[in-house]
């Protein structure tokens, strides 16, 4: 039965939900600004760049993967916050990162009911970097 | 003053930002909450057989999956543990429902989260069901279910 209580739980959950994904983000977010002032963020972008455009995106996009693989969803929209992205390149790394994140914990989940880790892994990469690639091909 | 105007800047735009997923993760909890009370979950589970077969995986194990597709990992995981002790799951079942869980979890709420910066909603959501239904399809090929199981389907 849906009472006061549901939607006062939803309403705590949404606040608390908000409160993990800044506690992520924010420093997150200010890390990348720190990056981009002291011109670092240029130099790993512009390494990164040739990897970057078979999905095309651009090279600072690489540190939205690579925390979004090791950290999690959350950590992804702190550096996207400061990436600016168009609207295919935000549908694209967000499917990269919503079928690949937080592979650390999440595999250790999934190992505690038995199941090999690595082959969770290695499926969600592949797909993530094959519908990245996918929809930069069919969209961009 | 360079400074501050940076700083001000910034914490305008981390505002903005965290305002627009704001708007998106109140609703949406509120949603996930009222499901649970109104247990749509066991109602969808009954829906469910027709990709328990497909998938040829355990009929018992379907809410797991749904748990799982709608509130994330972690409380897809949970409900395997249960189930599988109340109900005798088979291993191959338990693999199967782990791959389609790796790839496609908590999609609400991801789909969402992403939709609300700018991304495709019906994209992002899309390609992680063909990845998860694609994978799980062709293991439930490669696996085959082993006869001599006495938890076998």
């Amino acid at each position: 039965m849906v009472t006061l209580d549901t939607f006062k739980r939803g309403f705590n959950n949404g606040i608390k939900t908000l409160i993990d994904l800044a506690k992520l983000m924010v420093p997150i977010y200010i890390g990348i600004q720190l990056l981009s002032v002291s011109g670092l963020l240029n130099i790993i972008a512009n390494f990164f760049t040739p990897v970057m455009s078979i999905f095309g995106l651009p090279g600072e996009s690489s540190l939205t993967l690579i925390v979004g693989y090791f950290t999690g969803i959350y950590g992804a929209l702190g550096t996207m916050a400061a990436i600016k992205l168009n609207a295919v390149q935000a549908t694209t790394i967000a499917i990269m990162i919503s079928i690949a994140h937080n592979l650390i914990s999440e595999s250790a989940v999934i190992k505690k009911l038995g199941v090999s880790a690595v082959a969770s892994v290695v499926v969600r990469f592949v797909f993530s970097v094959f519908f990245g690639f996918l929809y930069y091909k069919i969209f961009g | 003053m360079i400074i501050m105007n940076f700083i001000i800047d910034l914490s305008i735009n981390l505002l903005v930002f965290i305002w627009s997923l704001t708007k998106v993760i109140i609703p949406l909890m509120l949603i996930l909450e009222i499901f649970k009370d109104l247990k749509v979950i066991d109602k969808i589970s009954k829906l469910i057989k027709p990709a328990t077969n497909f998938f040829t995986i355990n009929e018992k194990s379907g809410i797991s999956l749904v748990i799982g597709i709608v509130f994330g990992l972690l409380f897809g995981a949970g409900a395997i543990i249960q189930s599988a002790a109340e109900h005798d799951i088979d291993k191959r079942s338990i693999f199967l429902i782990c791959m389609f869980l790796s790839l496609c979890h908590a999609v609400i709420e991801d789909t969402f989260i992403f939709g609300a910066i700018g991304a495709n909603y019906a994209h992002v959501l899309g390609s992680r069901i063909i990845a998860a239904v694609f994978t799980t399809f062709v293991f439930s090929k490669l696996i085959k279910k082993d006869v001599s199981d006495p938890t076998k389907i």
